[in-house]
């Protein structure tokens, strides 16, 4: 059988496919290289904006500080760095796709900007609550003893353990680390914090300008070394694993869930018609179809674990994740009805048997304060808008800032429903937390604590009041964006850092406590003017700190020296401390003038022995020790 | 099982194992990164290998939280028990390590050499400081 000769047509036209395709590989390749280019250009920027930042920053004197904190001693030539930063950002955030590590950098380089300045130029750590959190972790590491009795934060203590485990098995001094603590834990945010919002929208805009703006915003310096830093990274963890995996598919509705039957039948029908979540998320890269036995059971264990910890070591953030989580299944955003009831029994375990020592000397105080939102409005606004004329205006910053984020997130969420997404999941979780202004006070401190448990989910939608649609946007508006940056970013170094003339310790006053830890002898008090004094760091357990912050502020100096004598043992020494960051503390927040400050610290030294001073600060003894009691 | 894949499980496995002789032998400057590293990412991969968690960003992202949150757990729990040892929950960080390790789904041949080379210092600590606290 003879075999017809092969057609040339199939050759051509083979040969033309191949030459298509090695034209399309090359300029896929030379358009990949041009991205690869560009995405190493603008992270060159955001490298370089970072190294001009630092050098400005390293030649500032903390000590020309006014009452406006941070701001006033940070010259404008360093604002051009976060100018470059911004303009670079919102080029990375432009570019279609989105080269994920280039924007990575940048949110970095804004957190060490940001978070880390101080450490630039200050000697020494910052705020006196964080030294006394590694005083607790220091007195765990060289006793192994718990001190309940003493601070009620050792109800809580798994973060105080753990840091004094991770000090005493690496052998790492912590006193320096926690300078560097506050850009560490932003930046270790940034890995939850993404895989949360890439969950809320697949626009790869929207979520990097959402993480972006996060950084810019987070004004309230809970990430200090403490409980609550590092319970927001679990927080933060919980959340990205519920919503990256355990989410209800996109366009689930509310009425389907466990309780929304019982819900339909309480509201009207007009609202009940809003029944989807956005469809615009997705499922994390990775993951296709359902989870197997395994890969269900380890993540909720790994959510199990992540509650426990922070069931152990912070009061107050379990609820705030407790009211999320109870917020989505209430909402049936998540697949895991039963979770809230586990948390709710491992809370309240941990309350009964592990804090019982707290619960049983603040249960009535804490009951009575439910459901008293007047007080804790009074307690938590009001009552702390005093001080100097300078401090008042950090806090009306404060205030603006915050009512200009829920303002403009309202705006976000608006806007999105218009275009057709109801981004009810970042919704619930953005309004949760602040069911916990219902319930307590928090030594004034709620209203602060609700901010930071909602800004990451206020950012979203403060993004979306921005790009609400994945349109490509114009130039001007990326324009705007950059403008907005570089001015919130000068707002949150005004608002975050307005106490820095109070925070900052100088290696003076290092040496003050220094002295003072080493003339007081176990069971002798240390008394101090008020609290902005690291005095809880060296040897907490072997002395008695007592902060005479109202006796001192309102003059009543006999009482001062009662009060301090009182809370010493019989037979013990009473010592005295006041350094800068008191007057400072003094003047900001009490509006006390250097003259009024000197002559109370002379009212002092009258009746006490000066043992050691320089020019930050002063030891002095209470000369009459308390009488010995009888054998 | 490539050796590309089996490089993360090593890389944790000698990490344990460098950390427990670190902190036996008390090298400083080996035991500040080594034991430090193992630390706040040992427990948490190897939990989510044990889980076979699905990508690989999310991993990244969980590694430190999970870490830590392990540690705390540990360590609270050893603390509440009344014993302060840093050196037994090291112990039991790096048994939990392996052992999360050892019942990962993936080759058993290959992990096998890895959990016998990290296990044994792990084991020859927790005997030392058995026999510390027993004493005491």
């Amino acid at each position: 059988m003879e075999v017809p000769p092969p057609s040339p047509l199939p050759i051509v036209s083979r040969s033309i496919a191949l030459g298509a395709s090695w034209l399309g590989s090359a300029l896929e390749r030379r358009l990949a290289d041009r991205r690869m280019w560009i995405g190493l250009g603008l992270s060159t920027l955001a490298v370089i904006s970072l190294v001009g930042w630092v050098a400005v920053l390293t030649s500032l004197d903390p000590r020309s500080m006014n009452d406006l904190g941070l701001i006033s001693v940070i010259p404008v030539q360093a604002f051009l760095s976060i100018v470059l930063l911004s303009v670079s950002f919102v080029l990375a955030l432009r570019m279609q796709p989105q080269i994920t590590p280039v924007l990575m950098i940048h949110v970095a380089a804004l957190a060490v900007m940001l978070y880390g300045a101080p450490a630039f130029f200050e000697d020494l750590p910052r705020f006196a609550t964080a030294w006394l959190h590694l005083g607790f972790s220091e007195a765990i590491a060289r006793t192994g003893e718990l001190y309940p009795l003493r601070d009620a934060r050792f109800d809580w203590p798994a973060f105080f353990a753990m840091a004094a485990f991770l000090g005493s098995a690496t052998g790492f001094e912590l006193l320096p680390v926690l300078q560097w603590f506050p850009p560490v834990v932003m930046i270790l945010y940034l890995g939850p914090l993404y895989l949360i919002m890439r969950t809320a929208s697949s626009d790869g805009r929207l979520v990097w300008l959402a993480v972006w703006i996060f950084y810019l915003l987070n004004w309230v310096g809970q990430d200090y070394f403490s409980p609550q830093a590092f319970n927001v990274l679990l927080l933060l963890a919980v959340l990205a694993v519920l919503l990256s995996w355990f989410r209800r598919a996109p366009g689930a509705s509310v009425w389907s869930g466990r309780f929304g039957p019982w819900m339909r039948r309480r509201i009207p029908s007009k609202l009940a018609a809003i029944t989807v979540d956005a469809a615009g998320g997705r499922k994390p890269a990775g993951i296709s179809g359902s989870l197997s036995n395994r890969q269900q059971v380890g993540l909720v264990s790994i959510v199990a674990v992540l509650f426990g910890a922070s069931v152990a070591s912070h009061q107050l953030t379990p609820f705030a994740l407790l009211g999320g989580v109870l917020g989505l299944t209430v909402f049936n955003r998540i697949r895991l009805t039963g979770l809230s009831v586990f948390m709710i029994v491992l809370l309240s375990s941990w309350l009964m048997f592990m804090a019982s020592t707290f619960l049983a000397g603040h249960l009535a105080g804490l009951l009575e304060e439910i459901g008293r939102p007047d007080q804790i409005a009074a307690s938590n606004i009001g009552d702390r808008l005093v001080g100097s004329p300078g401090h008042l205006l950090v806090l009306r910053a404060r205030l603006g800032l915050t009512l200009g984020l829920w303002l403009v997130a309202g705006i976000g969420a608006l806007r999105r429903l218009r275009s057709g997404q109801l981004d009810l999941t970042v919704a619930v979780l953005a309004v949760a937390p602040f069911g916990l202004v219902l319930l307590q006070a928090y030594g004034g401190e709620m209203l602060l604590r609700v901010y930071l448990f909602s800004v990451p989910f206020m950012a979203f939608f403060a993004a979306a009041a921005f790009l609400p649609t994945p349109r490509a946007g114009s130039w001007r508006l990326y324009g705007f964006l950059a403008v907005v940056s570089v001015v919130l970013a000068g707002v949150l170094l005004l608002t975050r850092y307005g106490n820095e003339k109070a925070d900052f310790v100088t290696i003076e006053e290092y040496e003050v406590l220094q002295r003072v830890a080493q003339m007081a002898g176990p069971r002798d008090s240390i008394g101090s003017a008020n609290h902005s004094v690291p005095l809880g760091y060296m040897e907490w357990e072997e002395h008695r700190i007592v902060s005479l912050d109202s006796a001192f502020r309102d003059g009543a100096m006999d009482l001062l020296l009662v009060e301090l004598a009182d809370r010493t043992p019989d037979g013990q020494d009473s010592y005295f401390v006041v350094t800068r960051g008191q007057r400072a503390f003094g003047e900001l927040f009490w509006g006390m003038p250097d003259a009024e400050w000197d002559r109370r610290v002379r009212e002092v030294a009258e009746v006490t022995d000066l043992l050691y001073s320089n020019r930050d600060g002063a030891v002095y003894r209470l000369r009459d020790p308390q009488p010995a009691a009888p054998p | 099982m490539t050796t590309a894949a089996r490089l993360p499980y090593m890389v944790v496995a000698v990490l344990g194992l460098a950390a427990s002789f670190a902190i036996a032998a008390d090298v400083l400057p080996l035991r500040e990164i080594t034991v430090g590293l193992f630390l706040v990412m040992g427990p948490g991969l190897a939990v989510m290998w044990l889980g076979a968690i699905p990508d690989r960003v999310a991993r990244l992202a969980l590694v430190v939280p999970v870490s830590l949150s392990i540690d705390a757990l540990v360590v609270s729990a050893i603390l509440y028990l009344g014993i302060w040892s840093p050196e037994l929950v090291m112990v039991l960080l790096v048994l939990i390590t392996m052992g999360a390790i050892a019942l990962a789904p993936y080759e058993r041949s290959a992990r096998a050499a890895l959990i016998v080379v990290a296990l044994l210092p792990g084991i020859v600590l927790l005997a030392g400081e058995l026999s510390v606290v027993a004493a005491t």
